[in-house]
């Protein structure tokens, strides 16, 4: 199989190569920019990510086989510049998943080990709405876009040390309302 | 429980078929726009009508190959590296060693000034006189692993520059000890490959600002001089060899080592050509040197440790003066015969000075002074009381601490401070565990409690490091380490200055005794004076199992010379009677370290 490399480096001299590209990793880019900030500007931002990537394809780490990281990167970036969006869809999100499910106590209730998503976020979503961006942001990479710390430190620009903490981080904070995510242990194909 | 398993439930992918198409169709009449612009010479934009133009964030993105990657040490069957010889060396871990070598001077002829002349009295204010001393030193190691011991056969060659930088007046001194990170410059013999891997060798910048004349704290004091030092030198060679020895904190006696002293000392520089004539004069009657004139220099030759006497520390060491004001403007000193390294014989240190005048001095951390703890000078807290902590004369305030930003919390500014200054393999390794100190676009000082150096000699007899704290420094464009530095971390006592603090061993605590004697000695400049009846006891405690004090000094707030002061006594008094086997210890410490009985 052709790989992104080698589909980006034939693009230089065949533009319209550059299609392919987009066809392997439009979809889960689009995805994942959807549940980041809805599907109404999701196509906007996947098209300019996609269009950066290409005028910027020179520029592509050719001994990298994959352009996951780099295209996701990319489009975090074009992000950024709708954080309003961002934050107003995640805040529909979180009231969607309505108040938390807890006792009078604060502790989550019995069922813990029988938690399905769903509830773990209406248990979460206070906590989730609180986490700084950045954290925020590392969490929706590693939750939603299947890569490693390793490929995430590459779309984020930061040591995978500081993947690795801020993911730790995120655990603690949401830990504390839900015991089960405090240690990283049972993390799968996380730090791989 | 998995981070992924919950949020799978969190929003909708909602990314279908038609989106797709919809966003393929705009790339591709895009890419089309891109080359059309592109033929036609424009910029591309390569954004279809009616869209937001991303090129602006096109500008900003950084391809995969622009992420470093930490280095790996191969260790091999060495498990460690003992310090070397000479100066306390460091282990910088995987720091980019080219980035601030490139800008190591060469030196050349002096300019900007009269040899012939005495050089202080040609600075005009604001100007400051460069005294840089570039050695080229041999280094060489020992390496130690479990079971075994080895000193490396083989020597390297390194070049560090020391400058001072004297100022026209009595302010500030700016020293940089070295200016700039070592540089190989050669290695030889058969382990010389591991013993420049290992790094022993690296010396990062250490720029530091003393005050010549006035208060000030840590152990450069013995380094500077101030004008009235210099006025008051007397013209004799004896009475100048014992002001030196007071300078060097050393007792009368030791005359030949304080002239072995006194031979590598810039500060011989800015004395009188009469002086600097009638030192050498006085040398020539001294057996332990050897004094050389030929061809207009004069060549001081100290003999080798044989001569000087059995187990003194002495080195073979040769200064050259130079010029019609005898200037020491180069020399040698060789330690082969204590430098074993097998089969390379180790060749002697060598050094020359640049001398020079200049408008500016290289950044430094500000000399911290008892009237300025470190904060903010609009902080709404300055001057309260205590509010932080002291690494090696850094100030950490406790706002710091309060709101803490990490390393890895730095904007892209920052983590470019930290690339170009070559420590970020340093902190990519645990950037959550770096916290910020302060960020300008000057400076950028972080601190930890990750220790990634390793203590030198002289650190090891005092309290052990537990943080570590480097500073960037943007001079110009460029950003370079400008401090690394261990320290026991201390209190900040306020008002109050730190100070040594030592059980009397005069009065070594008895059981039943009601007082317990310190000795308590001060560390700011206070012209070799005690500190009598301005120690202080900020707190105490004691339950008859530990005693912790914590004892500091009011500064006087005059102007002071820095000759070293004397212990002053101070007494504890107890609520009940001593016990024996009591733990003392001193509470300036974050980790209060036990003070030895006596």
């Amino acid at each position: 199989m052709t790989t992104d490399s080698e589909i980006i480096q034939r693009s230089l001299e065949v533009p319209a190569a550059f299609a392919e590209l987009f066809d392997r990793h439009a979809r889960v880019v689009g995805a994942f920019v959807s549940r980041r900030v809805g599907a109404d500007v999701a196509e906007d931002i996947v098209s300019e990510t996609f269009l950066a990537a290409f005028r910027r394809r020179g520029d592509f780490e050719f001994a990298r086989e994959s352009a996951k990281p780099w295209l996701f990167g990319i489009a975090v970036r074009l992000m950024r510049n709708h954080r309003a969006r961002e934050a107003a869809h995640w805040r529909s999100l979180v009231s969607a998943t309505g108040a938390a499910d807890v006792d009078h106590d604060g502790e989550i209730g019995a069922a813990g080990e029988r938690m399905d998503a769903a509830a773990a976020l209406r248990r979460l979503g206070p906590a989730l709405a609180a986490l700084p961006a950045r954290d925020r942001e590392t969490l929706q990479l590693y939750a939603w876009s299947g890569m490693t710390y390793e490929e995430l430190a590459v779309v984020l620009d930061v040591p995978v040390g500081t993947v690795r903490s801020r993911l730790n981080r995120v655990r603690r904070k949401l830990g504390e309302a839900m015991p089960v995510l405090e240690s990283e242990e049972g993390v799968r194909g996380g730090s791989a | 429980m998995d981070l992924r398993d919950v949020m799978a439930g969190v929003g909708s992918a909602d990314f279908g078929d038609e989106a797709v198409a919809r966003s393929r169709a705009r790339v591709l009449a895009g890419i089309g726009g891109a080359l059309e612009s592109a033929a036609s010479g424009s910029v591309a934009s390569g954004v279809v009508a009616s869209r937001p133009a991303a090129a602006g964030v096109a500008g900003t993105i950084r391809g995969p190959g622009d992420v470093r990657r930490r280095r790996r040490w191969s260790g091999g069957a060495l498990a460690a590296v003992a310090a070397v010889i000479v100066v306390s060396f460091v282990a910088v871990g995987a720091m980019v060693t080219a980035q601030w070598l490139a800008k190591a001077p060469t030196a050349g002829e002096p300019t900007g000034l009269d040899l012939s002349a005495p050089l202080l009295a040609q600075l005009e204010p604001g100007e400051y006189l460069r005294i840089a001393t570039d050695w080229e030193r041999s280094r060489t190691g020992t390496f130690i692993g479990e079971d075994e011991y080895a000193v490396a056969d083989a020597y390297l060659r390194v070049r560090e520059v020391e400058s001072w930088y004297v100022p026209a007046d009595d302010g500030e001194w700016t020293l940089g000890l070295p200016e700039y990170r070592s540089e190989l410059v050669s290695a030889h013999g058969p382990d010389a490959d591991a013993l420049v891997e290992l790094q022993g060798w690296l010396q990062p910048p250490d720029i530091r600002r003393v005050a010549a004349a006035g208060i000030t704290r840590g152990g450069d004091a013995g380094l500077v001089v101030s004008r009235a030092w210099l006025d008051a030198l007397p013209d004799d060679a004896h009475g100048m060899i014992r002001a030196f020895a007071d300078r060097y904190d050393m007792a009368a006696g030791a005359d030949e080592t304080v002239v072995r002293l006194m031979l590598v000392d810039p500060t011989l520089l800015l004395l009188d050509r009469a002086q600097r004539a009638t030192l050498l004069g006085a040398l020539s009657d001294m057996p332990a040197f050897e004094v050389v004139g030929a061809d207009g220099t004069v060549t001081v030759t100290a003999g080798d440790p044989g001569a000087a006497g059995d187990g003194d520390p002495a080195v073979p060491t040769t200064v050259v003066f130079r010029g019609p004001a005898l200037l020491p403007l180069s020399g040698e000193v060789d330690r082969s015969w204590y430098q074993d390294t097998g089969s390379p014989p180790v060749p002697a240190d060598t050094w020359t000075v640049d001398l020079s005048i200049v408008s500016s001095v290289p950044g430094a951390p500000p000399a911290p002074q008892p009237a300025d703890p470190g904060v903010e000078p609009d902080d709404p807290e300055a001057g309260i009381g205590p509010d932080g902590y002291w690494c090696s004369h850094r100030h950490i305030p406790l706002r710091v601490l309060d709101d803490v930003q990490y390393a890895e919390d730095l904007d892209a500014a920052g983590n470019a401070a930290l690339r170009e200054a070559g420590v970020w393999p340093t902190i990519e390794a645990m950037p959550e565990a770096w916290i910020v100190v302060s960020f300008t676009d000057r400076e950028l000082v972080l601190f930890t409690d990750r220790l990634t150096m390793q203590p030198g000699g002289w650190l090891l007899e005092g309290a052990p490091p537990d943080h570590q704290v480097t500073q960037l420094y943007r001079e110009g464009a460029a950003w370079a380490v400008m401090q690394e530095s261990l320290c026991a971390l201390q209190h900040d006592l306020g008002e109050l200055d730190l100070a040594d603090v030592e059980l009397d061993p005069a009065h070594p605590p008895r059981a039943g005794d009601e007082e317990i004697h310190f000795l308590v000695t001060e560390r700011a400049c206070n012209s070799g004076q005690p500190a009598t009846g301005r120690v202080e006891l900020e707190s105490g405690f004691y339950d008859g199992v530990v005693l912790e004090v914590t004892i500091g000094v009011r500064p006087t707030g005059e102007p002071a010379d820095c000759p070293g002061n004397p212990p002053t006594p101070f007494v504890f008094e107890l609520k009940s009677p001593w016990v024996e086997g009591t733990v003392v210890r001193d509470a300036t410490y974050v980790d209060p370290r036990e003070l030895p009985m006596p």
